[in-house]
């Protein structure tokens, strides 16, 4: 079958063990204020005009069968696209040389998926990495997932998804015989906020922990620390003392604010009020959260610095 | 193998010493020196007719008696060429005209500046130049052969037609075992029973030797002078020491690690003194200077730290040589590399890893060190441990550049391919970058010339005509809008290509034949296996091996050229040859939507997508099979490199635009096996699948991938152990080389806009290491642009 993703990225390093590659689906059920992929939102391909790299050539101005494109009208931008008439059929897209005119993602089989995921099969079993599905999330487009998972495991290589558990248990539940590793986010203990922040609540996601750690999977707990949102004192210790319930031997990783998806939500025209003033925690602060989370007995996933010898190079 | 101390060496300090000798050597200014030259000229004015040979070896020889020498009291390795560090010595013999048209500019040019003296100025252009008019080997190579070299210079480079030869791994462990007295006196032996005609050439040899030994005794006196005037005691006893090594090695083997790094060393400055020539390479140093090593410390003479203080003493002597080139040069060869090329770890003659402790306290001399000497290589098996592959990965991450890596899984059936035995490949050394070398018995030649296949397709899609000068200038085959389908291109193609190599080999041949009547050289035949046995002088074809290399250069540009014309004009009719042709003639003026469609539209080789990376790997192979069809003047074969060095630079200059969106002039790809710079998009596992597509096997001369990684990746032990399953990855894809710059882009930016704050930055420029801020602006920028992997 066929699925929507973001793209495939290959060498990657923070999605698991080792070396791997990472499929991005496209579509996630949460609306997290913070979301670092927000063109994995939305499960439908949207257009994208990269100002930067429009030559100006106007090569796409004819290709519009639904009159979409406005171009060279306005000020500001060269191109501008009308998403309400746009049908995402990909005239323009083909025409366009550089690649301005792009979409936020693409159809692909789960045949060529997996084909992808699997052609650094060598630097996987060197590094005893392997292939991660992430998003969006891989619950949204679970039977994809599924398909391209099972194909990858026919090759016998390790497999992690790493999704937001929000979802249907039974459609979970049928990931366990694929997947080596889970790796869940967690977000805000408080629910009123939880909603708040992600536009859902978080019953179904507790729940969902619940009862994948209680089937003795891998797992591995993340949460992602945005600044006075999730990275409060009280906020990830009311997280720790529901994980250490649940899975008191549970490995929880703290992901620092990364600022970079500012520029995303740039490019796609959306707001970036929400991220004034942010910036990555600083190392104490991190050092801090990290021991409320290890006082609640979890073992918490630090970096271990490399060996540094002695240094002169350089200056 | 004898137990590996990781812990002890792990522990070990930079010793203040070398921080101070470091400083002082950056600090002193480099000069242009004709103190060679002068003395080497007056010797020829005052001994004209004698045989060439004799003539060398005579004048080598006073320059070793007369030459100024120097000793720093700190110093524990010490010996040089020239009484200034890093200076730029003239070289008569083999050419000075370029000399004489730049000398005024060598303070001012932009790349590897010197400072020239002008008392200096006027001794060579009275007494010096005008006696070498019309004999130097730059001069007679320009009267037999000068007209045809130009004529072709485009499409085919052709090198070594002004200096020594170099590019050569000497034998040092038979120099360490036996001592310059019993090599002297072996050769005069067999002067004695020689054949009548054969007697001259070993007298050269044991005149040379005599010189040798005659020069290394002066440091010994030179030492003792200086400990009688010298009132503290740690320097008085260090002169006194250096002074009873050099009177004992002067003559005798060594049997200390101290004495056989000075005894080595000495030999690298005689063989520079002789042929000042760019690379000689000690080699496999970590095993035949082990023996020393293990038995100080056995016997209590020498710890670990007393060890690696010796070690980086001569890591800093290896940068006290450089070697000057031409201005047109210094732009192929950028940074004046000397290439002291020291390979540590890989396969030993039992065919099991030899990595010792000597390899891993040469990589911490190099984490200590940092600078562009020596050219660090390691060699990586799938033998090699996990212990020497993550120490390589953690001083890679280090940022200088070092060590470069080697794999013997790819390159020891690719030396074999080339008639090279099992016992000799497995024991390969590396010289100047990356060139492949059997250890003590070759003269590769590696740098025989550069083979423009960018340029030769430009002239085929255009009746053989420059689409920078409008000259004609290769062969009329047609052009693209003629060839009626792919097929037929290719086949101009190789026409135009055979074409130029029949010319190019032709005068390679000339230039090596000039060699042997103008320069041989008797030390350094005394210094290579075989030249002794077959009485030839190693330029004559006395070596044990005799090969001749040539670059194709670049797969990356002529795969992604090709794969443009086959997808968007055959394939697909995207536009057509009309408007091809058009574009690159006015050089994409006006058709930058042209540009970017080849650009973005069609797939580039370095991206893991077969049916690019195919055509890259075919035109490597129908290269590499035409040069099998050669036999070079010394009677051995011709082979191909896949490499540029920093010539990409100067060579894209040669090139007018191409089919790959690449403008008129910019630089090729960099490296040799490298994608086009900011082409590949992929990842670097894509990149090493592409690069694995071309055959290990043909690249025997010497191949050279460069990757960038953000220093990032190596803060963490995770980032290290991950590091190294990609280079053992590296290893099973049968990649021969990989080389890494571990440096951020800002970091780069500063040190080019705020040079004096970043003097001692290092970075990989293509095979070789050199100082950041003394490269030309064009390749600092081309080096930025380079991509860069890291963050996922």
């Amino acid at each position: 079958m066929e699925g929507t993703i973001i793209d495939i990225k290959r060498f990657t390093l923070h999605d698991g063990p080792g070396i791997r590659s990472t499929l991005f689906l496209k579509g996630c059920s949460l609306r997290c204020a913070w979301c670092q992929n927000p063109e994995g939102l939305d499960a439908a391909l949207r257009l994208w005009h990269l100002e930067r790299q429009c030559i100006k050539c106007r090569s796409c101005e004819a290709t519009c069968p639904v009159d979409a494109l406005r171009v060279g009208d306005e000020q500001d931008a060269f191109v501008i696209v009308n998403h309400d008439r746009c049908t995402a059929c990909g005239e323009c897209v083909e025409a366009c040389p550089t690649g301005a005119l792009a979409f936020d993602g693409r159809r692909i089989s789960a045949a060529e998926a997996a084909a992808t995921l699997l052609r650094d099969r060598e630097f996987y079993l060197q590094s005893g990495g392997g292939i991660t599905i992430s998003g969006g999330d891989p619950l949204v487009q679970h039977e994809f997932a599924l398909e391209v998972l099972g194909a990858c495991r026919k090759e016998d290589i390790h497999t992690a998804i790493e999704t937001c558990l929000f979802g249907d248990w039974q459609v979970l539940e049928g990931f366990i015989p694929l997947v080596d590793l889970f790796i869940v986010d967690l977000k805000i203990a408080d629910e009123t906020m939880h909603e708040e922040y992600t536009h859902r609540p978080n019953g179904q996601i507790w729940l969902n922990y619940a009862l994948l750690a209680d089937r003795g999977v891998d797992l591995l707990t993340r949460i992602p620390l945005i600044p006075g949102i999730t990275a409060t004192e009280s906020n990830i210790h009311a997280l720790a003392v529901s994980i250490s319930r649940t899975r008191p031997d549970a490995r929880v990783e703290l992901m620092n604010f990364n600022p970079l998806a500012v520029h995303k939500y740039e490019l796609m025209n959306r707001s970036v009020e929400f991220f004034a003033g942010m910036s990555p925690l600083r190392e104490a602060e991190v050092e801090t959260l990290m021991r409320v989370v290890e006082a609640e007995g979890l073992t918490v996933v630090r970096e271990q610095k490399a060996q540094r010898r002695v240094q002169e190079a350089g200056r | 193998m004898e137990k590996i101390e990781l812990g002890e060496i792990g522990g070990l300090s930079c010793p203040p010493r070398i921080g101070v000798l470091k400083q002082r050597m950056l600090d002193e200014p480099r000069y242009l020196s004709i103190e060679q030259a002068k003395i080497v000229t007056d010797y020829y004015r005052a001994n004209p007719g004698k045989k060439r040979n004799i003539q060398r070896a005579e004048a080598l020889a006073l320059t070793l008696r007369r030459i100024e020498i120097r000793i720093d009291p700190m110093e524990l390795i010490v010996g040089n060429r020239s009484a200034g560090v890093r200076a730029g010595v003239v070289s008569p013999e083999a050419g000075i005209s370029w000399v004489d048209a730049e000398m005024e500019n060598l303070p001012e040019r932009p790349q590897d500046k010197f400072q020239v003296r002008a008392e200096d100025i006027t001794t060579f252009r009275n007494e010096i130049l005008p006696f070498w008019k019309g004999k130097s080997l730059e001069d007679m190579v320009k009267a037999r052969i000068g007209d045809e070299i130009a004529a072709i210079g485009k499409v085919a480079k052709i090198n070594q037609t002004d200096h020594s030869q170099g590019h050569i791994c000497p034998d040092t462990r038979r120099w360490l075992a036996i001592g310059p007295k019993a090599l002297r006196d072996e050769l005069t032996e067999r002067e004695r029973v020689a054949a009548p005609g054969k007697r001259d050439f070993f007298r050269g040899m044991v005149i040379a030797l005599q010189g040798a030994i005659d020069f290394i005794e002066r440091y010994a006196a030179l030492a003792r002078e200086l400990a009688s005037r010298e009132a503290e005691t740690a320097r008085r006893g260090n002169l006194e020491e250096i002074a009873r090594v050099c009177a004992k090695i002067a003559k005798e083997a060594p049997s200390t690690f101290r004495e056989a790094v000075q005894s080595m060393w000495f030999l690298f400055v005689l063989l520079h003194a002789e042929s000042n020539a760019s690379s000689f390479s000690p080699g496999r140093a970590d095993q035949y200077l082990y023996p020393y090593y293990r038995l100080d410390l056995r016997e209590g003479r020498l710890d670990r730290q007393g060890a690696l203080e010796i070690a980086e003493a001569l890591w800093l002597k290896f940068n006290q040589i450089v070697y000057l080139r031409n201005s047109s040069s210094a732009r192929y060869f950028a940074g004046f590399p000397i290439g002291f090329n020291v390979a540590i770890g890989g396969l030993g003659a039992d065919g099991e890893d030899a990595a010792n402790e000597l390899s891993y306290l040469f990589l911490k001399a190099q984490a200590h060190i940092g600078l562009p000497q020596p050219n660090l290589s390691a060699r990586l098996s799938e033998k090699s441990s996990e212990d020497f592959v993550r120490e390589c990965s953690r001083v890679i991450g280090l940022g200088s550049g070092m060590p470069q890596i080697f794999n013997d899984e790819g390159v020891i059936p690719a030396l074999m391919a080339r008639g090279i035995s099992r016992e000799h490949a497995i024991d390969y050394a590396i010289v100047g970058c990356v060139e492949l070398t059997t250890h003590g018995n070759a003269l590769g030649w590696s740098d025989a010339a550069m083979f423009n296949m960018v340029k030769a397709l430009e002239l085929t899609l255009n009746h053989g005509d420059c689409l920078l000068t409008g000259k004609r200038i290769g062969l009329d085959l047609g052009s693209l809008e003629e060839y009626r389908n792919y097929e037929e291109l290719e086949a101009a193609l190789k026409a135009q290509m055979d074409h130029f190599i029949t010319r190019m080999i032709k005068a390679c041949d000339v230039v090596d034949a000039l060699h042997a009547e103008i320069l041989p050289s008797p030390f350094l035949s005394a210094s290579i296996d075989g030249c002794a046995d077959k009485a030839l002088d190693v330029t004559a074809g006395g070596a044990r091996y005799n090969l001749s290399g040539i670059q194709a250069i670049q797969p990356a540009n002529l795969a992604d050229s090709l794969a443009a014309i086959k997808k968007c004009i055959y394939d697909d009719h995207v536009f057509s040859a009309t408007e091809a042709l058009a574009a690159l003639r006015k050089d994409w003026k006006d058709q930058e939507r042209l540009r970017q469609l080849v650009i973005n539209k069609v797939p580039k080789y370095g991206n893991d997508v077969e049916w690019v990376d195919a055509i890259a790997a075919r035109w490597v192979d129908y290269f590499a099979g035409k040069m099998a069809e050669f036999t070079n003047a010394r009677g051995g074969p011709y082979h191909t490199g896949l490499y540029t060095v920093s010539a990409h630079v100067p060579m894209g200059q040669n090139v007018g635009a191409s089919m790959d969106g690449r403008k008129a002039k910019d630089p090729l790809a960099d490296g040799g096996m490298s994608a086009m710079y900011g082409r590949d998009r992929n990842g670097p596992t894509a990149l090493l699948r592409s690069v694995s597509r071309i055959s290990s096997m043909e690249g025997s001369n010497g191949t050279l991938l460069n990757m960038k990684f953000l220093p990032e990746f190596f803060r963490t032990e995770e980032g290290v152990a991950k590091f190294s399953a990609f280079l053992r990855t590296f290893v099973k894809l049968r990649i021969n080389h990989v080389q890494f710059n571990v440096i951020r882009r800002e970091d780069l930016l500063a040190a080019k806009s705020r040079p004096q704050e970043w003097r001692g930055l290092t970075v990989r420029v293509a095979g070789y290491t050199a100082y950041f801020t003394e490269l030309a602006n064009d390749l600092q920028d081309e080096i930025i642009a380079r991509t860069s992997y890291g963050e996922a």
